[in-house]
């Protein structure tokens, strides 16, 4: 496979979804560190993919750019963009024609081998060279081992027939209550591109009952971070690494600088690091951060202890030799010690933190306290007074509780560490000089009402 | 597993729909058994449904990607399925109108309203699904937590006037996106991607201003989710600022202040009383009833 290929892809596809209008081909191109005769040569094909996909859609996007065909537009469908990555794969003209000729072939009727040869030969345009027995034996069982297809229960000759249940096996109606629950859990759930994949399908599939757009635009998702599924790419290997207890190597560049996030002070060296340097490591968790949308993993590398690398920075990914069962399951263990309080992915000291939270206005709903109750993990709610209430929750590190709390505004007040309350007051304060300049009496402009 | 397969291939795929061919792999398979394990999956199908869909997987391989693949700072997931989603997912489908009694603010009810049910929105914030809607009777569009809805009945529509209503729903829709353009502040560049990742939930453009290195991100938003952009501002603090909008300038530097208040209150409170009578009797500055936060994030 050619990997290589699919590394500058995604890279490309995120940098166009999440800067897109920023920079010009040049400077594309040398963010990316490629020619900008490759950036082009990238472009025209993602976008004629893009095209192909997208036209049996809309048929309008023809002169589009590039970065807007890609870019996440809310309100109008779930549709997701960035998928199409992932159908990215360069295939030859011969192989496409020859296994969508079987597929075809093998919709209505269960066949052999032989029989798929002739129908293959009949089937084909006559410009292509007829295929042998060996290349429809090795297609099929292509075919069979990704599960398209299957043997049928007897013995040889084997005859194979279409995967297909989901059709047959069940009624219109079943297949649009399907086509909802895979819409709504590749929206909601991680990891989403084998859900967004299968809706794609079961979308054309239900297509002839219901013809009407509304069948399969019902629903929309706000706000939700549409780039994750870039890194899905390599959520797989991964995670087949840390079932089979692999090594894994991988080219690491990470995004500009280290954030305080991505490491702390098991991995001082790290911080430093300017990118595009060969890692290996014992893999041991993959991490969704819901905050920001990204993956992380996480792993041991010898002396430099535990280390956690996000995966957008991450290319080049290789399997590598075994490690012992009982190794793997002691540092598992020590993983799972160290990281019980991180908020994400920090492993500083564990400190209490505790915030006074106040209510909204008299008459309003008690927004502040629910949101505090849906996203306060594993923090605790006590009862204060009729007007506030405290928060108090174990953490390694405040780096990244930090966010949470400061999005909460004048709504939460840092009681504890003392650390933490003097760094609120600071960047408060910093902010507040931001828009010292505003002091104009003005007014937001009038809400639609809602509710 | 494996994403780049052969299978997934755009040549493939547009080959297959050609003759609208259905095909699945064991992959597309494996992730959907997993999913039905998840607890909305007997809430959103049907029992009979379900019994198939599990028959049907038996045979797949199980995922058990939760000893891998943990989820952190997720917010509390009460459901990801509503009752009813089923009822008014089939009225947006056969372009039905309804009548709606529903809980609104202040714990009143509102009776019998008539509107038009257009879409199924999912706050992957608030963990809510909303039904958004236009009333016809004040030409307006409407959002309605399914949570908040106490019955809903079919309405049947003539397809002329089902037209009608979409057409004013696209114009509404229009009318209400607003821009707000955000500053990176340059010495934050080094935490770009982190604060890009942050804005990608929103429709954007970004802009990059080389002379001063500075990057410019543009928001198009519906007006009624400032709330939510100010919450995210707040959530990044000092690395970002509202370069173009007075009232969000406003809001922003509002909330500052009541956060130093609120803070310069409480470390006056824990001062030990020094002068005799003296520090209640200066006037502190009456601090914000009206506490800034706002129903976001």
């Amino acid at each position: 496979m050619a990997k290589e290929s699919f590394d500058k892809e995604i890279q490309f596809l995120r940098m166009l979804s999440l800067t897109s209008g920023a920079y010009n081909r040049k400077q594309y191109a040398e963010r990316l560190g490629i020619s900008v005769h490759t950036f082009d040569k990238t472009q025209r094909r993602l976008k004629e993919i893009m095209q192909t996909v997208a036209d049996q859609r809309s048929g309008s996007e023809q002169n589009k750019e590039m970065a807007d065909l890609v870019r996440f537009q809310y309100g109008e469908s779930a549709e997701p963009m960035l998928l199409f990555l992932f159908r990215a794969k360069s295939m030859k003209e011969t192989e496409v024609q020859r296994l969508s000729v079987l597929l075809h072939t093998l919709q209505d009727q269960a066949l052999t081998a032989m029989e798929l040869l002739d129908a293959c030969c009949a089937d084909l345009p006559e410009d292509l060279a007829l295929p042998d027995e060996k290349t429809i034996r090795s297609d099929l069982k292509y075919l069979e081992e990704v599960g398209v297809i299957r043997k049928e229960p007897g013995g040889r000759p084997y005859r194979y027939l279409l995967q297909q249940d989901v059709l047959t096996g069940l009624s219109v109606e079943e297949q649009l209550e399907l086509y909802d629950f895979v819409d709504i859990m590749a929206n909601t759930q991680v990891p989403s591109v084998q859900g967004y994949l299968l809706r794609d399908s079961l979308k054309k599939a239900i297509a002839t009952s219901y013809p009407q757009e509304e069948a399969t635009e019902p629903f929309i998702y706000k706000y939700h971070y549409y780039s994750r599924i870039l890194d899905e790419a390599h959520l797989y290997t991964l995670l087949s690494a840390i079932r089979q207890r692999k090594h894994v190597q991988f080219l690491y560049y990470s995004p500009k600088k280290p954030s305080s996030y991505s490491s702390q002070n098991t991995n001082p060296r790290f911080e430093r690091e300017a990118g595009g340097r060969s890692n290996r490591i014992v893999p041991l968790e993959v991490v969704y951060d819901h905050q920001y949308g990204r993956w992380y993993v996480i792993g041991f590398q010898g002396r430099r202890g535990f280390v956690k690398f996000r995966m957008e920075g991450i290319t080049q990914l290789e399997e590598q030799d075994s490690i012992e069962e009982e190794y793997m399951l002691k540092l598992k263990q020590q993983w799972a010690e160290i990281s019980r309080y991180s908020w994400l992915v920090d492993t500083g000291n564990t400190v209490t933190v505790q915030a006074r939270f106040f209510h909204p206005q008299d008459g309003q709903r008690n927004f502040i306290l629910d949101r505090v109750r849906l996203q306060g993990q594993w923090g605790t709610i006590t009862p204060e007074t009729d007007h506030t209430f405290l928060y108090e929750i174990q953490v390694n590190g405040i780096t990244e509780i930090k966010p949470w709390l400061r999005s909460f505004g004048s709504s939460c007040e840092v009681i504890a560490p003392q650390r933490l309350r003097q760094e609120m007051i600071k960047e408060w304060k910093e902010i507040a000089q931001y828009y010292e300049s505003v002091r104009e009496d003005v007014q937001l402009p009038d809400d639609d009402e809602i509710e | 597993m494996n994403l780049f397969e052969k299978m997934f291939n755009y040549q493939m795929m547009t080959r297959l729909n050609e003759t609208g061919l259905f095909t699945w792999t064991s992959q597309e398979r494996a992730w959907l058994r997993m999913m039905l394990n998840h607890p909305a999956a007997p809430e959103a199908l049907h029992p009979n449904t379900l019994h198939k869909m599990h028959d049907m997987l038996d045979a797949e391989q199980d995922l058990d990607l939760q000893d891998y693949l943990t989820e952190k700072a997720k917010s509390e997931e009460n459901s990801v399925f509503h009752p009813l989603l089923k009822p008014l997912r089939q009225m947006i489908l056969h372009h039905q109108g309804f009548r709606l009694t529903g809980r609104v603010r202040n714990g009143r009810i509102s009776q019998d309203q008539f509107g038009y049910p257009y879409k199924l929105e999912y706050s992957m914030v608030k963990k809510e699904w909303y039904v958004l809607w236009y009333a016809p009777l004040h030409n307006k569009l409407m959002s309605t937590k399914l949570h908040s809805i106490i019955t809903t009945e079919a309405q049947p529509l003539q397809p002329e006037t089902a037209s009608q209503y979409a057409a004013k729903i696209a114009i509404l829709t229009e009318n209400r996106k607003t821009t707000v353009t955000i500053e990176v502040l340059p010495e934050f560049n080094q935490e770009l991607s982190r604060i890009l990742y942050a804005f990608s939930c929103f429709e954007k453009q970004v802009e990059f201003v080389e002379a001063q290195q500075t990057y410019r991100i543009e928001l198009t938003i519906p007006r009624n989710e400032m709330d939510y952009v100010l919450s995210k501002m707040r959530f990044l603090g000092k690395r970002v600022r509202i370069a173009d909008n007075a009232a969000l300038r406003e809001r922003m530097s509002e909330t500052a202040a009541k956060v130093l208040a609120r803070y310069a209150e409480t470390e006056l409170e824990t001062l030990p009383e020094r002068t005799s009578g003296g520090v209640r009797s200066h006037p502190i500055e009456k601090p914000f009833a009206n506490a800034d936060g706002s129903d976001s994030a």
